[in-house]
C-alpha cells in the first residue's frame, strides 16, 4: 500500500514538474535571464506584454503565421524577453558580459542559449527549416550566410532601422549582405536584391602571432616566416604550428596562405582553380616548407592544441584567430603574455597578405516574433558606448575607433593588428551554400597530404575533381 | 596443495587488481582532471595527482555555466521516464502473467515489445521531431519523457514480466479467498513482493535515460528543455576544450546514478538475482 501511494505521488510530482519546467515558468530560469521583477527594482521598466512563460519556443509558429509575425515585428511591440542562440566559447563572452546592461536599461531580459559550433549550425538549420520562433536573434559564423541568405531564413535589417556607420569598415557590412556585393555570386542569387541580413558583433579576422621576444622584427612575408621559423626551430619548440586537423581546421589555416600566394579555390566564374600553378605553390609551401619546421603530427592539431602550444611557450609562431588570443594566448594562464606580437597575415609572392574573415554576426530569423526588438538590441550592441564596454569585458569588437583606442589597445595587444586586417580588406570564404561540402572535400585531402597518406599534386587534383562535381551537381557553371 | 591454492589465489588477485585498475583508472583520471586548474592542464607533462586541487570547475559547471538547470531537467525527465515506463510495463505485464490469456496473444505482445528495442533511434528521430513540433512539445521535457518511455518500454516489460512470473499466483489466490479484490491483492501482495524487481528495473531504465543524447539534442533548443548531456558537449568549443569543466560535469553525471545504485544496492542485487534458484 505504501509503495503504490509513494509511486503515484512521485510520478505526479515528476511529470507536473517536467511540464512546468517546459513552459519556462519555473522560478529557476537560466542565470543569463534577469527576471522582470528584478529589472523593475533596478529602475527599469517592465513591459506589460507576454510573460517569459508565454514566450516559450514550444509554441511553434506555423509557417503561415510566421510571415505575419515578421510583419508584426515592425510594430515596435516590446517583448519581455529576447532569446539569442549563441556559439559556446570565447566568441560569446562579450555578449554575455553586456547583456545585463541591456536588461537594466530596457527591461528586456536576454536569454542566451549557447551551443557548440557544429551543433549551433545544425540547430539553426533545423529551426529555420521548421520556421520555428525559438530564437529572436542568432549568432552566425559568416560562412553560413550563403546558406541562410539563399534559403531566405533571415529578416532584412535596414527596414528595421539599422543604418551603416562610417566608423565600421565597409567590409564588415559587406560580409553581412546577401547576395554578396563582390566576388562570384551563386547563379540562383544573381537577380536577388542585396540586403543587409547580419551585423558583425565579433570582429574575427585570422592574423599572425610570433614570439617577438625571440625575433624583434615582424615577418613581412611568408619567406620571412619560413626563415625565422627555421632559425628558431628546435626539438620540442617547433618553428611553426600548423592547424592541420581534417576539414574546416586545415582549410581555415590554409586559405590565407593560398590567397597570399595568388591562388584561390574558385575564380570569378566559379571555375575550380585550386589545382592551378599558384595554388599548387601555396600547397607545397604548407605541406613541405612549413611542415618541415612544424610540430609533430600536424594533421591532428586543431585550434585548441595550437593556442596551447603558443601559450605555454612551446612554439614560435602560427596563424591565429582573435578567439584563440583572448581565450588562451592572452589568458591569465599564459606564460607568453608580453612576449608575443600580433600582425596581419604576412605577404606572399602576390605582394599582399590576405587575412580571412570568420566574423560572428547577429541576425534576426524570419520566424522571430520580436524582429523590431531584436533589431533594437543589435543597434544598442554596436553603438560606440556599448562597444567600449564590450571590449573592456573581453568582447572582440569591430568598430574602428574602439580597435584604435590606445587604452583598450594596451589591454588587448591584438587590436591594432585586427584594425589593420580590416583596413586591408580580408577575404571571406567563397559565398556559396555548397561551401560546407567544398570545405569537407578540400579539407579531407589537405589533411591526408599533411599526414603523408597522399601526394600533394594527386591529393589536390582529387579534391579539385570532387569540388567540380559538387558545384556542377548544384547547378553552378563550374569547369 | 596449500602452496598450489595460494599460488592460484595470488594469480586471481593479480588478475583482479589489473582488471580493477583498467576499470577504475579512467574514473580516477576524470576526478583528478576535475580538480586541476587550467594552468596545470596546460602543462606538457600531465600530473597524476592534482598539484593544487580545487572545486572551482564544479562551481563553474553548476553555477557559472548554469548547468544546474540542465541537471534539474535531467532528474525530472529521467525520474518521470522511469515511473512512466514502469507503470506502463505493469499494465502490460499484469494480464500476461496473472490472467488467463491465449499463448498467441502473450507471445505477440512480448515480441512487439522486443521489436521496439531493435528500432534504431536514429531512424525515428526525424519523424519524431515532426510529431513533437506538431504537438507543440518542441523544447519541452515532456517530449523527452515520451520518447525515452517508448524506448525503455521493452526493457521495462521484459524485466517486469520476469519478476512477476516468479511470484506464485497462490499468494494472490489466498488473498482472494480472504475477500480481497484484484486491486487490493495487487497493492498488498504483488507490489511489495515485486519491489526489488521494480527498483532494479527502475534504476537501469533511469541510467539508460540519463545518458541519452541524440533525442535531447534534436528535440530541445534552450535550457528550458535541455538535459545535462547536451550541456556537457558544449564544453568542447571551437578554440578550446575545457577539460577540467568537462571532467567536473562527468563526475556530476556519474554521481547521481551511482548514488542511486549504492542506496538501493540491496534491492538491485536482490532484483537481479530474483528467480535464479527456482523450485519446481
Amino acid at each position: 500500500m505504501r509503495v503504490s501511494r509513494w509511486l503515484a505521488v512521485i510520478t505526479a510530482v515528476l511529470i507536473v514538474g517536467a511540464c512546468q519546467s517546459g513552459t519556462g515558468a519555473s522560478p529557476s530560469a537560466p542565470a543569463s535571464v534577469v527576471a522582470p521583477s528584478a529589472v523593475e527594482s533596478a529602475g527599469g521598466t517592465v513591459p506589460s506584454e507576454a510573460s517569459p512563460g508565454e514566450a516559450s519556443p514550444s509554441e511553434a509558429v506555423p509557417s503561415a503565421v510566421a510571415s505575419e509575425a515578421s510583419a508584426a515585428a515592425t510594430t515596435g511591440a516590446q517583448p519581455s524577453q529576447l532569446t539569442i542562440a549563441a556559439v559556446q566559447g570565447v566568441e560569446s563572452i562579450g555578449l554575455k558580459a553586456v547583456a545585463p546592461d541591456y536588461e537594466a536599461k530596457t527591461g528586456v531580459a536576454l536569454e542566451i542559449v549557447e551551443l557548440p559550433y557544429p551543433q549551433l549550425y545544425e540547430k539553426l538549420v533545423q529551426t529555420f527549416q521548421a520556421n520555428d520562433s525559438a530564437y529572436d536573434l542568432v549568432m552566425l559564423d559568416d560562412p553560413w550566410m550563403p546558406k541562410f541568405g539563399t534559403d531566405g531564413s533571415l529578416q532584412p535589417l535596414e527596414p528595421l532601422g539599422i543604418e551603416k556607420d562610417p566608423d565600421i569598415a565597409p567590409v564588415i557590412y559587406e560580409v553581412g549582405t546577401w547576395p554578396p556585393p563582390r566576388g562570384p555570386v551563386p547563379p540562383s542569387e544573381v537577380d536577388k536584391p542585396q540586403e543587409l541580413l547580419g551585423i558583425t558583433i565579433v570582429g574575427n579576422v585570422e592574423m599572425f602571432v610570433y614570439r617577438s621576444d625571440l625575433t624583434p622584427s615582424a615577418p613581412a612575408t611568408w619567406d620571412d616566416v619560413l626563415t625565422n621559423g627555421q632559425a628558431q626551430n628546435k626539438e620540442d619548440f617547433p618553428g611553426y604550428v600548423i592547424r592541420g586537423a581534417a576539414t574546416n581546421p586545415v582549410v581555415a589555416d590554409f586559405l590565407p596562405i593560398l590567397w597570399s600566394f595568388g591562388g584561390d579555390v574558385f575564380d570569378e566564374n566559379w571555375n575550380v582553380v585550386i589545382d592551378n600553378e599558384a595554388s599548387m605553390t601555396a600547397v607545397n609551401f604548407l605541406v613541405n616548407d612549413l611542415k618541415s619546421i612544424a610540430q609533430g603530427d600536424p594533421s591532428n592539431t586543431d585550434a585548441a592544441d595550437r593556442s596551447r602550444l603558443i601559450a605555454v611557450g612551446e612554439a614560435y609562431q602560427s596563424t591565429t584567430w582573435p578567439g584563440e588570443i583572448t581565450g588562451t594566448i592572452e589568458s591569465a594562464d599564459s606564460t607568453v603574455k608580453g612576449k608575443v606580437s600580433y600582425i596581419p597575415i604576412p605577404a606572399g609572392p602576390s605582394g599582399k597578405g590576405i587575412g580571412m574573415m570568420g566574423n560572428w554576426l547577429l541576425a534576426v530569423p524570419k520566424a522571430s516574433q520580436n524582429g523590431q526588438a531584436a533589431a533594437d538590441f543589435i543597434k544598442w550592441m554596436t553603438d560606440p558606448a556599448t562597444q567600449k564596454t564590450y571590449a573592456e569585458k573581453g568582447g572582440i569588437p569591430s568598430r574602428t575607433s574602439i580597435l584604435e583606442d590606445a587604452t583598450l589597445g594596451e589591454a588587448n595587444p591584438y587590436f591594432e593588428a585586427l584594425a589593420d586586417s580590416f583596413a586591408s580588406v580580408p577575404n571571406w570564404r567563397p559565398r556559396t551554400d555548397q561551401w560546407n561540402a567544398v570545405e569537407t572535400a578540400l579539407g579531407t585531402h589537405l589533411n591526408a597530404i599533411l599526414a603523408g597518406t597522399e601526394e600533394p599534386e594527386a591529393g589536390i587534383k582529387a579534391a579539385a575533381e570532387e569540388i567540380r562535381g559538387i558545384m556542377q551537381a548544384a547547378g553552378y557553371p563550374t569547369q | 596443495m596449500r602452496r598450489h591454492l595460494t599460488g592460484r589465489y595470488l594469480l586471481a588477485w593479480i588478475v583482479l587488481a589489473v582488471v580493477l585498475l583498467v576499470y577504475l583508472f579512467p574514473i580516477y583520471w576524470l576526478i583528478a582532471t576535475a580538480l586541476k586548474s587550467r594552468a596545470e592542464i596546460f602543462a606538457s607533462d600531465p600530473t597524476l595527482i592534482p598539484q593544487a586541487p580545487s572545486l572551482a570547475p564544479f562551481q563553474s559547471v553548476l553555477f557559472d555555466r548554469n548547468m544546474i538547470v540542465l541537471l534539474r531537467n535531467s532528474i525530472l525527465v529521467c525520474g518521470a521516464t522511469t515511473l512512466l515506463a514502469l507503470a506502463i510495463g505493469f499494465i502490460v505485464c499484469y494480464p500476461i502473467t496473472r490472467l488467463q490469456m491465449s499463448r498467441r496473444v502473450r507471445t505477440n505482445v512480448l515480441n512487439w515489445a522486443l521489436s521496439l528495442r531493435f528500432l534504431p533511434p536514429i531512424a525515428v528521430v526525424v519523424p519524431y521531431f515532426g510529431i513533437v513540433r506538431g504537438l507543440g512539445l518542441y523544447d519541452q521535457p515532456l517530449a523527452l519523457i515520451l520518447a525515452y518511455t517508448l524506448f525503455n518500454l521493452p526493457f521495462s516489460i521484459w524485466m517486469l514480466k520476469g519478476f512477476l512470473a516468479e511470484i506464485p499466483r497462490e499468494l494472490e489466490e489466498a488473498a482472494f479467498v480472504d475477500g480481497a479484490n484484484r486491486w487490493t491483492a495487487f497493492r498488498t501482495i504483488l507490489l511489495p513482493l515485486a519491489t526489488p524487481g521494480i527498483l532494479a528495473a527502475g534504476i537501469i531504465i533511469f541510467a539508460f535515460a540519463w545518458s541519452e543524447f541524440l533525442f535531447a539534442l534534436i528535440l530541445t533548443a534552450t535550457p528550458r528543455g535541455q538535459t545535462f548531456p547536451v550541456g556537457v558537449q558544449g564544453l568542447v568549443t571551437q578554440f578550446e576544450i575545457i577539460w577540467n569543466d568537462m571532467a567536473a560535469a562527468g563526475v556530476i553525471a556519474i554521481l547521481i546514478p551511482l548514488a542511486m545504485v549504492i542506496l538501493a544496492r540491496r534491492y538491485v542485487i536482490q532484483g537481479l538475482t530474483f528467480g535464479v534458484i527456482r523450485e519446481k
